[in-house]
């Protein structure tokens, strides 16, 4: 074997085997780890003191509602799974209506909500000219993120920019705004 | 319980899975590799030291990759700050930094003429593309990610407003800038 790529790669699993079976994965450092794998897994991730923080909106703009006040968040070890029926079952999605359509968001929310997600933040997004519906995802959080565009067929997931004075303290793990293509011809 | 495909995972995701799971750092090593080689190839000229530089960034990215913090910025540029440091300790030291793969218990790895061959034949191919990523890791955090949203996935000036919570004007702006910017740096340092 004379190819550099793979043997450095060998080497490279090797030793990340050898680091795991003797002990150098720290619990601390799983808490990380399982929020990104997790994340696979549709388990709500939210950021550290990732308290659920609805109805953050005052002076922003009508909300459509905040949504009553989601379940805490689960103990660790304790997540939810996602099932076929609800496959947004733990994903922390706020919505944001990006048309001028009144009660977009909510109409998305709820979709959503009944797939599996908890909702945060329901209200309108700043700019209210979108044609096309944008699911955007926090740091480390793609994978849930594109399980909510699969349930809204929509084909890309790009990541957030956050902060927004809109979300206020919340740390969704995914985004919603909802664009003129999600308005009922 | 949905079963996550590793080349879907982004960087992110892999360097926080891998501490625990080592086929989620090869995935992760895989994509840059070629790239990363490149960039050190572009600065030493030299295949052997492309080699060493390579293998060690690779290994201190896989010893230090559970103190990986996704708040202060994307892996890739984590992973160029390694790359840029291992250049640093090259031009004081006069050697290649081996403490991380000594750490792991990696050897340096001996390679042959025609593996050294092939080396350089990659990081010449790889040249062009290794560029603008590596100078698209450089940029500003919301320059590099307004960039990349239009150019990369092709969303318009609205849309990207929308998911990044600014204005329209301050998404071009943004576009604008970073993308003087990638030329002014693309069109200096030519290897």
């Amino acid at each position: 074997m004379t190819d550099f790529y793979a043997q450095l790669e060998r080497q490279l699993v090797d030793a990340g085997r050898r680091r795991e079976s003797q002990g150098h994965v720290r619990r601390v450092v799983a808490g990380r780890a399982r929020l990104a794998m997790a994340a696979g897994a549709a388990v709500l991730a939210l950021a550290a003191g990732g308290a659920l923080v609805p109805g953050l909106l005052s002076g922003t703009g009508p909300a459509t509602g905040g949504g009553a006040a989601p379940p805490p968040a689960p103990p660790a070890g304790a997540e939810p799974a996602p099932t076929r029926s609800e496959p947004l079952r733990g994903i922390y999605v706020a919505v944001l209506n990006a048309t001028t359509r009144g009660g977009l968001a909510r109409t998305v929310a709820e979709l959503l909500e009944r797939r599996g997600a908890t909702l945060g933040v329901v209200s309108n997004a700043p700019d209210q000219s979108a044609a096309q519906t944008v699911v955007a995802y926090a740091e480390g959080m793609q994978a849930p993120a594109r399980e909510v565009a699969a349930v809204l067929g929509v084909d890309e997931v790009v990541p957030f920019q956050g902060p927004s004075p809109l979300l206020g303290n919340a740390r969704p793990a995914v985004i919603v705004m909802v664009g003129r293509d999600r308005v009922a011809p | 319980m949905t079963v996550m495909d590793p080349l879907e995972r982004s960087d992110e995701e892999l360097l926080a899975a891998a501490p625990a799971e080592p086929e989620a750092f090869a995935v992760f090593y895989r994509r840059h590799v070629r790239a990363l080689s490149a960039y050190f190839w572009r600065r030493s000229r030299d295949a052997e030291t492309t080699a060493d530089l390579t293998a060690e960034t690779f290994a201190a990215a896989l010893d230090g990759c559970a103190r990986f913090d996704p708040g202060r910025g994307p892996a890739i540029g984590w992973l160029y700050g390694i790359a840029h440091r291992q250049l640093g300790t090259l031009a004081r030291r006069g050697a290649v930094e081996q403490r991380a793969r000594r750490r792991l218990g990696m050897d340096r790895l001996q390679l042959d003429d025609e593996a050294l061959e092939r080396l350089v034949a990659d990081a010449e191919l790889e040249g062009p593309q290794a560029r603008v990523l590596e100078e698209l890791a450089g940029l500003p955090p919301q320059q590099r990610a307004a960039v990349e949203a239009r150019v990369l996935h092709e969303l318009d000036y609205a849309q990207i407003a929308v998911a990044s919570g600014a204005s329209e004007v301050v998404v071009r702006k943004r576009v604008s800038r970073g993308l003087a910017a990638l030329r002014g740096r693309l069109g200096k340092e030519q290897p």
